[in-house]
């Protein structure tokens, strides 16, 4: 499967590449915000994009809009330190399909992983 | 033979095997009557061709005669073309393999090194071959030109030789004439022999004269082997001199017939059995075997499997046997300290020691990060961004070190468990043991605290204790009656890991 990270984060981005991996999922592409991943995802056709609220250039929530247009049905988990009640809904709104708040442990990112490819696939 | 004619006033010669036509006018000849139709009957006589070149000679020859017709004349008026031999085919040896260039000096190990600020150790006095490499050319013979006589007629050229090279199956010429090594080895040349040898004997030591050695096959050393100098060999090493802080390494065997003093620098090492006279301050690694003639002293060694050397005595350093061992005496009179680690292999237990210093760092840093974790988890009420990255950085962190330790952990544990499950442990000690001596056998240390006369055998018993036996009254006791012996399991009694 393919799955596009975007974090302006390099640690983030390889520890969620870490747990991908123990997830069996290498075949993975990196974007360090919501421009760089404008970019890449019309040569790379993500199945799964897990994307990071805050961001410099274009944050998260404008990605995932601008995705959106153009792209209705690929699952994204947004992975943020965004709590609120108000800003979760206003990204589902956007087309989020799942959220994991930060600070996550590796087994929870991918519990939210696995449970947002079995909601796409059932 | 010349061919000569004799008329009254001229004569005709053709010498030089029919090359060279020389015609004489005798002194008072009329110039009247020797004219050109007489010269040219005459050297059509002798079936010489008349042609522009020889019309003109002689047409000089009769105008000097006009000239002077009281003195002789003589001139060459006709030249045949000699013929142009063959050559026989050759031998040409690259400069690297061409001993006489060598010894003139014209040749260089390193191609493009000026020598200066170079390293003399590297130089290489042998021409070394490696399979495959070109070693020279043997180039096919030229059949020649014929050449023409005065008369005509065709001198025929000989033709060159082909020249029979003396090869075996270590050289193959190819097609091209290129000669080839078929092996790796040194390249020997006498005449028309060529062969590439697997055996280097050098004659002298190895020093500066000859460089470090790396040989495909056997070397074999009749001198020493000189401070900071390399040899390495695929195959066997014999070294009938002394090796001082040198490094030696062996493919298969090593003999070492005039001893080793390394100054604590040199370093032996075997793929298979090393032989010895003595060993003196060196490290040794020997895949198999270990045989000493006299003394290995202060000298660290690991032997992978027996150390059977009925007249050796060791003293200080360290020895690791991993199979039997057999010598006259260990220690000295004057109790100098000197470690035997018996059954148990040098790399497992350096590895051993590696794994346990790494699960340290580990142990460490995860103590580390779960300190940073903890305090920011409850010293901090509501997390900014920054912290809520950390956080979960760190519980990264401490996942993937607990992983590590848990499977380092594990394989330290498998590792030992191998190690201490084969140790096992057969020394026979001829003369006698001195105080000083610590002997590890798998678990247990002992401590000589008094000297133990031979023959005896140390062997571990079923429980994995360790027992001497008097060799010569045939009775065995524990050795912790006749030396201090502690278990190297802390914290644990022995039995119980012995059990485990």
């Amino acid at each position: 499967m393919k799955i596009l990270l975007v974090d302006d984060s390099k640690t983030m981005r390889n520890i969620q590449k870490s747990v991908l991996g123990q997830l069996g999922h290498t075949e993975i592409e990196e974007a360090c915000d919501g421009v760089d991943a404008l970019s890449k995802v019309g040569a790379f056709e993500p199945e799964l994009l897990l994307v990071d609220w805050n961001m410099p250039n274009m944050d998260g929530l404008t990605f995932v809009k601008k995705y959106r247009q153009s792209d209705k049905t690929t699952p994204i988990i947004m992975v943020t330190t965004e709590t609120e009640r108000a800003r979760v809904v206003e990204a589902i709104k956007a087309g989020v399909n799942n959220y994991v708040v930060k600070p996550f442990t590796p087994d929870l990112l991918s519990q939210r992983i696995n449970e947002t490819l079995e909601k796409v696939a059932a | 033979m010349d061919d000569t004619s004799t008329a009254t006033s001229i004569s005709v010669g053709i010498r030089d095997a029919g090359l060279v036509c020389e015609i004489t006018i005798c002194a008072g000849a009329d110039p009247e009557t020797v004219g050109e139709a007489v010269c040219v009957s005459e050297l059509r006589g002798q079936g010489v061709e008349i042609t522009r070149e020889v019309s003109e000679r002689l047409a000089e020859l009769l105008t000097l005669h006009g000239e002077d017709p009281d003195s002789p004349h003589a001139m060459v008026v006709a030249q045949g073309q000699a013929p142009v031999h063959g050559q026989d085919g050759r031998l040409e040896i690259l400069p690297k393999f061409d001993a006489e260039l060598a010894e003139a000096g014209e040749t260089a190990s390193e191609p493009g090194e000026s020598g200066v600020g170079m390293d003399h150790h590297v130089r290489s006095a042998f021409a070394l071959v490696e399979s495959g490499e070109q070693i020279g050319t043997l180039h096919p013979p030229q059949p020649g030109e014929d050449g023409r006589s005065v008369t005509g007629e065709t001198i025929v050229a000989k033709s060159g030789k082909t020249l029979l090279l003396n090869t075996d199956e270590s050289v193959v010429v190819r097609e091209s004439g290129a000669i080839v090594a078929a092996i790796s080895g040194v390249v020997q040349i006498e005449g028309r022999k060529i062969r590439v040898l697997q055996r280097l004997d050098v004659h002298g030591s190895i020093d500066f004269s000859t460089g470090n050695i790396d040989f495909p096959g056997d070397v074999v050393i009749n001198k020493s082997v000189k401070d900071c100098f390399h040899v390495q060999a695929r195959r066997d090493i014999t070294v009938h001199g002394l090796v001082e802080a040198a490094s030696i390494n062996a493919g298969r065997d090593l003999h070492l017939l005039g001893g080793a003093a390394c100054r604590e620098k040199g370093t032996l090492c075997a793929e298979r059995d090393i032989e010895a006279r003595y060993l003196n301050e060196c490290d040794l690694s020997a895949g198999r075997s270990l045989v000493v003639e006299k003394e290995i002293i202060n000298a660290n060694i690991a032997v992978g499997a027996d150390l059977i050397s009925p007249n050796c005595t060791i003293i200080g350093g360290m020895a690791y046997v991993t199979g039997v061992c057999e010598v006259a005496e260990i220690g000295s009179e004057r109790n100098i300290p000197t470690m035997l680690s018996l059954g148990k292999g040098r790399d497992a237990d350096r590895l051993s020691g590696k794994a346990e210093s790494l699960l340290q760092t580990i142990g460490d840093r995860l103590v580390k990060s779960q300190a940073q974790h903890d305090q920011l988890q409850n010293n901090t009420a509501k997390l900014t961004p920054a912290q809520a990255e950390q956080l979960t950085e760190l519980q990264f962190e401490i996942g993937t070190y607990r992983r590590l330790e848990g499977s380092l952990t594990g394989a330290v544990e498998g590792m030992q468990r191998a190690v201490e499950g084969v140790a096992a442990v057969d020394l026979t000690v001829l003369k006698r043991m001195w105080r000083g001596v610590t002997i590890l056998l798998g678990v247990w240390e002992a401590f000589i605290e008094e000297p133990i006369k031979g023959p005896f055998k140390i062997t571990c018993n079923q429980s994995g204790k360790p027992i001497l036996t008097d060799l010569t009254a045939d009775s065995s006791v524990e050795l912790s009656t006749v030396a201090r012996v502690r278990s190297r399991i802390e914290d644990e009694g022995a039995d119980e890991a012995i059990a485990a």
